[in-house]
């Protein structure tokens, strides 16, 4: 709670970077909401879909990648420049208390960018896709998607002990996440092959599964995404468990990464 | 004893078939509340020893036990017997508030609440920094953020601090004002200090004993007194002359210094060398002033630095 009550704080200090993002993301959502509106309703039928749901589906997408930033970022350049051995000293390791950290300063985001982005999001559909009782699991959802890519960006901040830089794993994680998660078009609008092999990546619990509520607002698809962010969490923290491990053997054996 | 080392040893590889011996079976011991200056010239395995010691690095072989804990293996359990400022690494978060840092550091140090308050405030008042704890740590100037980190490093009451280069790059009254803090906290808290740094006025104001290693080797373990009359024998004459160019011919002196009317010299006093170089200068120039002091610290250290190489 700490951590999350001192993201807050550094968030709400940092607003002209937040309303650097939200103007961002408006740009954004209000581009594809016009490329959208220039493909016929009946060729969105086809897909089972509506415009109103495609623009809502984008909105509640890019929520997690603006949410998240680019946490690795801060991760390399501490390794580089030897500033994650000071945190071995401390009970609580470099990972876990950077991890918090990026935790407060993500829902802090999501707080502020959430609520700018549905009302963006109505604002060019007139529509809420969802009712009342969709808010609680849309917002856990949210936060799973957000926390499950933390914990990936995390990993690739930490192979910069191995590597010497994360960037171009990023690059290409990030293209991965965008295109296997949905960010733009719905994974049910994916060829057969390319949506069967996004299903075996965790990036659909990360940004499809919130974002599906806007096409199947269903308690049943609710529980189901819920069940598969879940796994993916727990895949992913552990696999941040490991990896984390590693990096402080290998900062312990030569006393920098 | 608070720190009890015995032949540690760390080696490092270099490609595939070299080693490099950066500690080399060094040994010594601490005990609580001692201050005790780890020096060296650079490279000769002070940061690597004081690694291993706090857990950062594992050994390649020899034993320690740091308020009674070894410390690669209780790494955790060590974090809340030792504390550590880096001069030239931050522990506090660049873009918080310096109370944010240690309201952070308490919960990670699971300090309870009013626990942490008092003791902030406590630490606050003896380093002098009330008025900056509502500043970004970004916004400080390198002596306040010295201090700063110092406080960050005391709040969870180590029994140990390891103070790596401490006042690097801070000016004169900066240096001062630290060193005097450092002091207090200590014997306010009977915290046995472990120094390294280059600087002899951090030797000197704030520790009684120094080890001195080199190429991974203690070379010399001694209280700070005896080392300075182990050398005391060294004395450092200072000559201010009419003349302008003071010709400098002494068979007992060595010339440190020789400036535009003034000619300093380093004379061996244990073999009554000081009078015979005295007589001398009086009698060949025109003396304006003369001064005799004992080497100072920096000299000597320099001098064991040399013959250690």
């Amino acid at each position: 709670m700490s951590c999350v009550r001192l993201g807050l704080r550094e968030t709400w200090s940092e607003r002209p970077a937040i309303a650097g993002s939200i103007l961002t993301y408006a740009l954004l959502l209000g581009v594809w909401a016009s490329l959208w509106k220039l493909v016929p309703d009946a060729a969105l039928a086809r897909l089972s879909l509506r415009y109103e749901q495609l623009v809502w589906y984008f909105a509640l997408t890019e929520l997690v990648p603006f949410s998240v930033g680019h946490c690795y970022r801060q991760i390399e350049s501490e390794i580089q420049a030897g500033g994650a051995t000071p945190y071995l000293v401390r009970p609580i390791g470099y990972t876990a208390l950077c991890g918090m950290l990026e935790l407060g300063h993500t829902a802090a985001k999501l707080a502020f960018i959430g609520p700018a982005g549905c009302a963006l999001a109505f604002l060019l559909t007139g529509t809420v896709p969802l009712g009342a009782a969709q808010v609680p699991p849309l917002a856990v959802l949210l936060v799973g998607g957000a926390s499950i890519y933390l914990g990936v960006q995390i990993m690739i901040g930490l192979s910069t002990a191995w590597f010497g830089t994360a960037r171009p794993l990023f690059f290409i994680v990030q293209k991965l996440v965008f295109v296997l998660g949905g960010l733009i078009v719905p994974l049910s609008a994916y060829p057969g092959v390319l949506e069967r092999v996004a299903w075996l990546t965790p990036f659909p619990a990360t940004l499809y599964a919130p974002a599906s509520l806007a096409l199947e607002p269903g308690f049943a698809h609710v529980g189901g995404m819920l069940v598969l962010q879940a796994f993916w969490l727990a895949l992913v923290l552990a696999a941040l468990a490991g990896v984390a491990g590693a990096f402080e053997r290998r900062l312990m054996a030569n006393g920098e990464a | 004893m608070i720190v009890e080392v015995e032949h540690l040893t760390k080696e490092f590889r270099r490609g595939k078939r070299e080693t490099f011996t950066a500690v080399d079976r060094v040994g010594f011991s601490i005990a609580p509340g001692e201050r005790v200056a780890f020096i060296g010239p650079n490279g000769a395995g002070k940061s690597t020893t004081l690694k291993m010691l706090t857990g950062i690095l594992y050994p390649t072989s020899g034993s320690a036990r740091v308020a009674g804990l070894v410390p690669w293996q209780e790494r955790r359990r060590l974090a809340h017997e030792i504390g550590i400022v880096f001069g030239q690494r931050s522990q506090l978060w660049y873009h918080l508030k310096v109370e944010d840092s240690f309201e952070l550091l308490g919960r990670v140090y699971g300090l309870r609440p009013a626990d942490y308050r008092a003791r902030a405030a406590e630490v606050a008042a003896i380093l002098r920094i009330e008025a900056l704890l509502s500043q970004r740590v970004k916004t400080l100037s390198l002596g306040q953020r010295m201090r700063c980190e110092i406080a960050a490093a005391l709040l969870h009451r180590p029994r140990i601090l390891f103070l790596d280069e401490p006042t690097i790059g801070l000016d004169v009254t900066a240096k001062a004002l630290l060193r005097e803090h450092l002091k207090h906290v200590a014997e306010a808290d009977d915290t046995a200090i472990v120094l390294t740094s280059h600087d002899t006025g951090d030797i000197e104001e704030i520790c009684s004993r120094v080890i001195l290693v080199n190429h991974g080797r203690v070379l010399l373990d001694q209280p700070l007194d005896a080392l300075r009359a182990a050398f005391v024998a060294r004395k450092r004459i200072t000559l201010v002359t009419e003349e302008q160019d003071p010709q400098c011919c002494f068979a007992d002196a060595d010339v440190i210094l020789a400036a535009p009317h003034k000619l300093v010299l380093s004379v061996d006093g244990a073999r009554g060398a000081v009078d015979r170089v005295v007589s001398q200068a009086l009698a060949r120039y025109d003396v304006r002033d003369l001064t005799i002091e004992n080497a100072p610290l920096e000299a000597i250290i320099r001098d064991l630095y040399g013959g250690a190489a």
